[in-house]
């Protein structure tokens, strides 16, 4: 089975380098949804049937915390993982992120290797 | 400020970046692109970024690996910009700040600076000049305290 994936980022050059990156991990990427901010990307969660989503916390409309709290007190997307791909690097923000149910937590500028490591360990166990 | 611009322009974008005297700065004679975004937390404050044109489209091109940068909308072009600009704030903030306080960035804006309003603006004292490649890269931050 192949994996459907969303990514959540205003800037669609991060969109363009993590699908590079997702093409080149070897994982068994299906299709690849994304979207520009928290409230497009919960239409997609509730309109597909998403296996993982990666959201960055910056964005305009809704931002990445905002998306991760709908999603943790909606029953039918709480247990989707979520990758935050940020700038941040508040380790309290991290924590709190955790404690909604993000899974991990990748801080820009990332490599590649990253983000096949990220997608293995949460996908995968390993 | 230094080590974020550097270390950002070379692990993000493949350059070969470092900070030069501000005495090596020459006169600019075109428009200029001018990136800014502002930062809210503990302390208030921005950050900008100028740069020609063109190398703002060769770094669009390293960051997507793209190899010709004639090839890039400048829609794209922009966009890298804004990035670049947003992943820098956010190195800054950790090393200026540590890893403890959450600070909320603002949406970056790229707009094209005139060359007179660019050579008043690297009159200020908090510009620090950059070379990447052959080109210049003048920065500024400005940090407000919120005790001050």
């Amino acid at each position: 089975m192949k994996w459907k994936i969303l990514i959540v980022d205003d800037s669609n050059v991060v969109k363009a380098v993590l699908m590079k990156a997702l093409g080149e991990s070897g994982a068994p990427i299906g299709r690849v949804f994304d979207a520009s901010n928290g409230r497009e990307a919960l239409d997609t969660l509730r309109a597909e049937s998403i296996d993982l989503v990666f959201a960055d916390i910056n964005m305009p409309v809704m931002n990445g915390i905002e998306l991760v709290e709908s999603m943790a007190d909606d029953p039918a997307l709480k247990g989707i993982p979520v990758i935050m791909i940020s700038t941040d690097g508040s380790v309290s923000r991290r924590e709190y992120l955790k404690g909604k149910g993000v899974r991990a937590y990748v801080r820009k500028p990332f490599t590649p290797e990253q983000i096949r490591s990220v997608v293995r360990e949460v996908m995968l166990g390993r | 400020m230094e080590n974020a611009v550097v270390s950002v322009l070379n692990d993000m974008a493949a350059t070969r970046a470092a900070m030069i005297r501000p005495e090596e700065l020459p006169c600019f004679g075109q428009t200029l692109i001018h990136a800014h975004i502002t930062f809210e937390g503990p302390s208030s404050g921005e950050l900008g970024l100028l740069m020609d044109p063109d190398f703002a489209a060769e770094l669009a091109s390293r960051i997507l690996g793209v190899d010709e940068k004639g090839d890039l909308l400048q829609e794209m072009v922009v966009d890298a910009v804004k990035e670049l600009l947003n992943v820098i704030c956010g190195q800054f903030l950790t090393q200026r700040f540590g890893y403890e306080p959450a600070f909320t960035l603002g949406v970056p804006r790229v707009f094209p600076l005139s060359a007179q309003a660019c050579n008043v603006l690297l009159t200020s004292p908090s510009i620090l000049i950059f070379q990447s490649n052959d080109s210049i890269v003048p920065a500024y931050v400005r940090v407000k305290d919120r005790t001050a």
